[in-house]
């Protein structure tokens, strides 16, 4: 069987920055900006909804509404900007020396206009953590992402410390990732204020309940504590930096269909189906399309949908065959539980507390008789 | 469209079975030895005998994948590889299990007839109760009330008077089924099975250590020694291997204990009546109230948790 988890041979993020068209998600209660005909730059607002704008990531011509496209599986209409490949902006932006020189209103204004992070920043929190760790193992996103930028990130981190008043700030990434574990030791020395933790590579480590529970007791976790992953502290330093909106993301593509899995930077607003095409080489016809995990994941329809802030990853992999057989009581679901829940009672009892699920998928990836508890577990988005 | 796992663990009915039988494995030699190899070789049996306990437990084996091919295969018409069918089910193991817990003078066609009726009964009702358990009490009262008794000694065994100690237990000299004797071996198969975690270890554990406790307080008090009470009629091999049917005991951390703790104290209670037969009745209660058990310990967990 094919080895996806270490299938990622190339080290270098790619681009896949000129789609053709980018498709922006019309979202309740957003009022346009533009209409159809009109010639957009980027970084241009296309809507807005009390003081949220959403920005275009191309220049180009608005060419109108789809309803072709799916959202979380759910047909949604999209305003299409046509590519024009020129990338015009209204005005370069400067870029700020030192990070640090903002005060505190400044910066969180800044992060929450430009929507940086979905993490609110607590003024009081004594501690940061930093987490560098894949939610899924299957994924490579973040540990690229503090591959390519791990000046960057140390910088803006150092910022957030010196601006919010941090006592303590832990940079927690896998102690199985080496190039990571080189590159930071080499750089975290110009940093006294960051202490870096290598954390055992054990599934789901990477989820902020559970890595909050391995690196502070609950009194730490009481007094307050700002968790942010890699992705969020990168998109700070962008705010911060450069101040402009954040228009492009990393996503990892694998699978066992997919010949050439790759991390790969792409505009917010690609269509699925273009990236995949473009960017990879897909070996077989009939697959799932999986966002955010193989494991944690969920499953898409088709490529029909877009990237949006919150993917990951997409992985293609051919349809299991593997058939669910009854329960046999063995129990695992309910030991392997990073929550302490039992699945199989939940299963069994519709009215089962679901609430502190972190929708691991642990209990299904374990489970002997194949059986998915993920409809019935899935409780709380944390993350 | 599905909200799924893409990736597995390895762990599956197949996989668990074939750990469980490859650590029984040693006590299968042994009992071959004991019972067929080592009374061929003195003379008290013949070449049918030498071969007695392996016609046993493979037979066992062979009704168990008959009978999983059969509902598999011919019943659901399920497309998968041949070992995946063999293996959708325990019932391999069962039949292994009541080879090896069977006495080596029971009546073959006793034992095929009604290990192949309460497999397919299990098969059918997808295993509501410990079918070995269930099994095994037939087959006891059959050989009692029809057959003119039922014996663990073999010929060896029957032709002089033995006075055993620990030790004698612990090496296999002790009387039980036919591959189920042999504490140290037991003891290794048990390790061996936690390790690979394809055990409710929290079963075997608590039940053997209440009934080392009930039967050291009665050893007290009856002057019996401890190693008898305890090493005897399969009751270590039971408390390992039966009573941790995964289909028919509770699975949650605390319902094992208690399911462990209640084998136990029944198996007392049960040996004044029949000391063979007494962990058999024990687990058969018991595994008819696992569901109950693991939906009391869930429902103190949620209510203390909150």
């Amino acid at each position: 069987m094919k080895n996806i988890k270490n299938n990622i041979k190339d080290a270098t993020i790619h681009d896949f920055l000129n789609p053709e068209f980018i498709y922006i998600p019309i979202l309740d209660g957003y009022k346009i900006s533009v209409k159809e005909k009109d010639h957009v730059l980027k970084e241009d607002v296309l809507m807005s909804k009390d003081g949220i704008n959403i920005y275009s990531p191309i220049s180009g011509t608005i060419v109108g509404k789809s309803d072709s496209l799916l959202l979380n599986n759910k047909k949604k209409d999209f305003l299409v900007i046509e590519n024009d490949y020129k990338e015009e902006i209204k005005k370069p932006h400067g870029v700020i020396r030192y990070i640090s020189d903002y005060d505190k209103d400044e910066m969180i204004k800044l992060i929450n206009d430009y929507q940086a992070s979905k993490v609110k920043l607590d003024t009081k929190a004594k501690r940061l953590i930093i987490n560098g760790i894949d939610k899924d193992p299957y994924e490579k996103t973040r540990s690229f992402l503090i591959n390519s930028s791990s000046d960057k990130i140390l910088e803006t981190v150092d910022a957030l410390i010196n601006v919010l008043d941090i006592k303590e700030t832990i940079f927690a990434i896998n102690n199985n990732d080496t190039n990571n574990v080189l590159n930071l030791s080499s750089h975290i020395g110009t940093y006294p204020n960051i202490r870096l933790k290598l954390m055992p590579d054990i599934y789901p480590i990477g989820y902020k309940t559970i890595l909050l529970r391995n690196l502070l007791s609950k009194r730490q976790i009481d007094e307050g504590v700002i968790v942010l992953n890699v992705e969020d502290v990168y998109n700070i330093y962008t705010v911060l930096k450069r101040k402009k909106p954040i228009l492009e993301k990393l996503v990892t593509i694998s699978g066992k269909s997919i010949d050439n899995s790759m991390v790969v930077n792409v505009k917010i607003g690609t269509s699925m189906a273009d990236l995949i095409k473009n960017a990879c080489k897909v070996n077989n016809d009939k697959y799932y399309v999986i966002i955010n995990g193989l494991i944690s994941g969920m499953t898409l329809e088709n490529l029909n949908t877009i990237i949006t802030t919150d993917v990951r990853s997409i992985f293609l992999n051919p349809i299991d065959d593997q058939e669910e057989v009854p329960c046999i009581n063995c129990g695992l679901c309910n030991l392997k539980c990073p929550m302490h829940l039992n699945p199989k009672y939940i299963k069994e009892h519709k009215n089962a507390d679901t609430s502190k699920c972190i929708e691991c998928g642990l209990c299904t990836y374990i489970c002997p008789s194949k059986i998915n508890f993920k409809p019935y577990v899935g409780g709380n988005h944390e993350e | 469209m599905k909200n799924n796992v893409y990736v597995r663990s390895k762990k599956s009915i197949k996989n668990i079975s074939l750990t469980r039988i490859v650590l029984l494995l040693p006590l299968i030699v042994f009992g071959v030895y004991k019972n067929g190899v080592y009374l061929y070789m003195n003379g008290y049996t013949n070449i049918i005998g030498l071969f007695k306990p392996i016609i046993f437990i493979l037979s066992g084996a062979f009704i168990g994948a008959s009978i999983n091919l059969l509902f598999e295969k011919v019943i659901k018409r399920r497309k998968d590889k041949l070992i995946n069918l063999l293996f959708s089910s325990f019932h391999i193991e069962y039949g292994i299990l009541l080879g090896c817990l069977v006495s080596i003078n029971t009546n073959i066609y006793v034992f095929l007839g009604v290990v192949f009726v309460m497999l397919f009964i299990s098969k059918l009702f997808k295993n509501r109760i410990n079918i070995m358990a269930v099994s095994y009490i037939i087959i006891y009262l059959i050989h009692m009330y029809t057959l003119g008794g039922y014996s663990f000694l073999n010929l060896y065994d029957t032709s002089r008077i033995f006075s055993l100690d620990f030790m004698d237990y612990m090496i296999g000299r002790g009387h039980g089924g036919i591959a189920t004797t042999h504490i140290i071996l037991l003891i290794i198969s048990l390790i061996g099975i936690n390790i690979t975690n394809n055990n409710k270890s929290n079963i075997s554990y608590s039940s053997i250590i209440t009934l080392i406790i009930l039967f050291s307080i009665y050893s007290v008090m009856s002057n019996i020694p401890i190693a008898t009470l305890l090493l005897n009629n399969n009751y270590m091999f039971i408390l390992v291997y039966v009573a941790t049917d995964y289909v028919t005991s509770s699975y949650t951390l605390s319902g094992e204990i208690i399911f462990g703790i209640l084998v136990s104290a029944l198996t007392f209670g049960f040996y004044f009546i029949n000391p063979i037969l007494a962990p058999f009745i024990a687990i058969t209660i018991v595994s008819l109230l696992n569901n109950l058990i693991d939906r009391l310990c869930n429902k103190f967990i949620t209510n203390h948790q909150m």
